[in-house]
């Protein structure tokens, strides 16, 4: 109960006096006649000097004894209260050399036989003790004889107080013993003899008669007697305790009394500083709530029974209850009640068996092949045998002729800046389309340099560009200087038009001479003459979507003065470049998109380029691309028609 | 001045004559490699699509290091040397340039990136403020001036030469293109509204005049995706008659090496 530590083989605590292992009654009834001759020994013999003076609490205490083993004396003792309680005092102590409760001990043993019979039926006390502790008594008989003489004494009460029998039944602790007993354990005390139910109404007698005479209504437990505590120490000392557990001195204020005045004597208990951290908090939820001390129940079964303020033992031990090891109390939001069905719903479905999927046959792409074919072999014929053959356009885009016409009055001194912002991806078709314009240029022997926003635009100029190098007698660095990768976007072309010498440093592809000697483009002298954007000539983006014309519109424009821009498009991009070209002060001031402008432009050239030679392959491919779109049309329309028709 | 004369670039391409035919070799394996996708995704196509990004990214980091990193950030610092990067120019045009490049190589890890936020920011904010700066000044203001400017049919555009009722139709048709795609997008039409319709004649529903316009605006809509859609197809069409067109010079120089 305490928690100090005990010996092993000691039975009951040497502090608290709580039992410490189940009380097992004995059959041999020699054990408690070595004790009892022991303790009439003792009281026969005159009390010597150590004994007279005695400890303080051993003298002012009558009823208490050294031994644990004393405990039926006390309920003699007990008895012997019921007639004069409070009698006892240190003087009388003094002057009588056999106390009183000895007397009577002895003058009860006079009047009855020597020996008390054995009796082979339980008492009622054993009966309820045996409930409570089944295994233990099963294996040994009951000691009868160490309750007998409490029953004689109460008996003996009974008849000294007669009038206790008139008054009514409290709920005394046999009465709710009773609650929690068995009924086929009670039912051999309905059998049992003449002596046992006198000794049932005795019992309530006393029970009330105790209650109402206040202390004495407490039965004698070494737990809650100071006596016990000493003999205890003594005890701790002959087992050979380490000294610093005989260091701990005792409480100055010992309980002397009951358990009213120990409990407000007890220091309380602190934890040390490690225990406390180590102690969980707000997650092990005590079963047992502490009620306060007038709404303490009093034990009903075991060693304790009759006794309040102790711990139950019943409640706790038998009693079912949630476990208090792992229940932790979890705070469980809706959320997480949410995800939690939803996880057990998964695992669930998880569990079932999925239904089979048949095989889907597997389908060969019958329609998509034989469409690439039917393109390829269009594509190819034109290539490979030179038919079919399509005649070259022989209108032109209304806006060719104005560009044909701004290339012609192009001073020949200032040079023209080509930048090619396309991926490689799309060099098919915008090498054919600016091959045309490329080629006026550079027949003209304009000046020419070149620059790209995106990296790999460098090397598509100069695949570009090289088939009109060697035509029209260009050398790289003369004619045509490549300024490079313009890194930075939009932010790095208005750079660009405000201080060309500053966005673009070094060059691209530029003879190895001139590395050497640690020249850039700008010391060519295609570019002696440029300071700003609008010393070129021209500027012409040759781009195949719509936000690099876009870009250059916005943040190159407005810097370059009368220079104009021209834009050479991919066909996919021309409709949201052309608004530029359109408006009254167009943006853009020439435009050429699509290979039927390109080969319209080599026809105003005169010399047939890259447009006209790919112009049959690309008309085969158009026509074969509207037929599949045609027949796809009819065969959207078929099925839409047959859906709608009755049959 | 010291440049290759054109004699010189023509004899270095002869002398490459071999090596082209086998670049173009190449090329065209690669080419067919990708057109293998036809029948569908299969290792050919993997293998060429993986050899064009490699050399794409590959070609693409010389490019930035040799045209921008060493003129841009090195060759300066080497220049001036120690002395000069005290230099207040210096100091603004290469050495924080440098810092701001630093510090965004500390993007790569999750546990420094937060110091290239740095030059992210200001990489972000620059740019966009020249991009929304740009097309205000220079799409929005002035094609919308345009526009109104030109609904005069005695006005004549400059390039294409358009006039008289030619023009004014065709501002016509642009200006009610606009409106229309604009209803369309419905930023005047409230939901309820278009739904209501105009008359019920014999259970026959009438559109609204707002429902008829956001109709004009989807058909301009549909006729803008169709050009757009046909010049790509073009654009298509065009490469690969381009690559048609390599594929059978390859071969044929391939032949007649042989031959």
């Amino acid at each position: 109960m305490c928690g100090k530590p005990n010996h092993g083989d000691a039975e009951e605590c040497a502090h608290c006096g709580a039992r410490l292992k189940p009380l097992q009654v004995s059959g041999a009834s020699e054990d408690s006649g070595d004790w009892l001759n022991r303790i009439r020994k003792e009281a026969e013999e005159p009390p010597t000097s150590a004994d007279s003076e005695g400890t303080g609490s051993e003298a002012e205490s009558p009823g208490f004894s050294e031994g644990s083993d004393d405990f039926e004396i006390d309920f003699d003792e007990l008895r012997a209260a019921e007639g004069d309680v409070g009698s006892y005092s240190k003087a009388d102590n003094g002057e009588k050399d056999v106390p009183d409760w000895l007397q009577r001990i002895r003058e009860k043993q006079a009047e009855e036989p020597e020996g008390l019979p054995i009796s082979d039926e339980p008492s009622p006390e054993d009966a309820l003790r045996a409930a409570a502790t089944q295994a233990q008594v099963a294996d040994e008989p009951n000691d009868l004889s160490s309750f007998d003489e409490p029953l004689d004494a109460l008996r003996a009460a009974a008849a000294e107080h007669p009038a206790a029998e008139k008054e009514p039944e409290d709920s005394t602790d046999l009465s709710r013993e009773e609650e929690f007993v068995p009924e086929q354990e009670l039912e051999p005390a309905a059998e049992s003899p003449d002596w046992l139910q006198e000794m049932g109404e005795l019992d309530a007698d006393g029970e009330g008669e105790l209650d109402a005479d206040g202390e004495g209504a407490l039965p004698h437990v070494p737990a809650l007697i100071g006596g016990a505590d000493e003999s205890a120490d003594q005890e701790l000392s002959d087992l050979g305790l380490p000294d610093w557990l005989g260091e701990i001195e005792p409480l100055e204020d010992e309980p002397t009394s009951p358990a009213s005045d120990a409990s407000t004597d007890l220091a309380p208990a602190t934890l040390p500083n490690w225990l406390e951290a180590m102690r969980p908090v707000d997650t092990f939820r005590s079963v047992v709530e502490i009620e306060p001390e007038d709404d303490q129940a009093v034990e009903s079964v075991g060693p304790l029974a009759g006794l309040s303020g102790v711990l139950l033992a019943e409640p706790v031990v038998a009693m079912p209850r949630t476990s208090s090891v792992g229940s932790m109390q979890l705070d469980v939001s809706e959320r997480q009640y949410a995800q939690a069905e939803l996880l057990h719903r998964l695992v669930d479905e998880e569990e079932q068996e999925a239904p089979g999927v048949p095989k889907r046959r597997t389908r060969l792409a019958v329609f998509r092949w034989a469409i690439a074919a039917f393109v390829l072999v269009a594509v190819s014929l034109p290539i490979i045998t030179g038919a079919p053959s399509f005649a070259l356009p022989g209108l032109e885009p209304r806006e060719l002729g104005a560009l044909f016409r701004l290339v012609e009055r192009l001073p020949a001194e200032q040079p023209v800046l080509v930048v090619f912002d396309y991926e490689p991806g799309y060099a098919g078709e915008l090498e054919a389309v600016s091959g045309a314009f490329l080629d006026q240029m550079m027949a003209r022997g304009l000046l020419m340099a070149s620059m790209s926003t995106r990296p790999t635009g460098s090397a598509l100029a100069l695949i570009a560009v090289d088939p009109f190098v060697d035509s029209h007698g260009y050398e790289n660095g003369q004619g045509i200087v490549h300024l490079g990768y313009l890194s930075g976007g939009p932010t790095a072309v208005q750079l660009f038009a405000v201080n060309p010498r500053e966005a673009v440093l070094k060059g691209f592809a530029l003879p190895e001479e001139a590395q050497q000697a640690g020249l850039s483009a700008w010391d060519s002298p295609v570019l002696d003459n440029v300071e700003a954007l609008s010393d070129f000539g021209m500027v012409a983006v040759i781009t195949a979507d719509s936000e690099s014309a876009r870009v250059w519109a916005e943040q190159a424009r407005p810097n370059m003065g009368d220079t104009p821009l021209v834009v050479v498009l991919s066909a996919g991009a021309e409709p949201l470049v052309r608004p530029y070209f359109e408006s009254d002060n167009p943006k853009v001031g020439g435009i050429l998109s699509g290979l039927p402008a390109a080969a319209a432009y080599e026809l105003r050239n005169g010399r047939p380029g890259l447009a006209q030679e790919r112009w049959d392959a690309f008309g085969a491919a158009m026509l074969a691309a509207e037929i599949v779109l045609l027949v796809g049309v009819g065969y959207g329309l078929l099925i839409w028609w047959r859906g709608r028709s009755p049959g | 001045m010291v440049f290759l004369s054109g004699g010189e670039v023509a004899a270095r391409g002869r002398d490459m004559d071999t090596a082209d035919l086998i670049a173009s070799f190449l090329a065209s394996v690669l080419t067919i490699m990708a057109l293998s996708y036809l029948i569908g995704d299969n290792p050919l196509f993997k293998l060429a699509m993986h050899l064009l990004i490699g050399v794409a990214a590959g070609y693409v980091g010389a490019v930035a290091v040799h045209n921008v990193l060493i003129p841009g950030l090195v060759e300066p610092i080497l220049e001036a040397g120690l002395v000069g990067l005290a230099d207040p120019q210096l100091i603004v045009t290469v050495i924080v340039p440098l810092v701001l490049v630093i510090l965004l190589f500390f993007k790569v890890a999750p546990s420094t990136a937060r110091y290239g936020t740095v030059s992210l920011v200001l990489l972000v904010g620059v740019g966009a403020a020249v991009i929304v700066g740009g097309a205000i000044t220079g799409t929005l203001i002035p094609l919308t001036l345009d526009s109104m400017e030109t609904l005069n049919p005695n006005a004549v555009n400059q390039l294409t030469g358009e006039t008289g009722i030619e023009r004014f139709l065709n501002v016509i048709i642009v200006l009610i293109g606009t409106l229309a795609t604009l209803f369309y997008f419905r930023f005047t039409i409230r939901q309820t509204e278009e739904e209501t319709p105009f008359a019920i004649v014999a259970g026959v529903r009438i559109p609204g005049p707002l429902s008829v316009i956001k109709g004009i605006g989807k058909g301009f809509i549909a006729v803008t995706f169709g050009v757009m859609y046909a010049g790509a197809v073009a654009a298509t069409l065009i490469v690969l008659a381009e690559r048609m067109q390599f594929i059978w010079d390859t071969v044929s120089g391939v032949i007649d090496s042989i031959g």
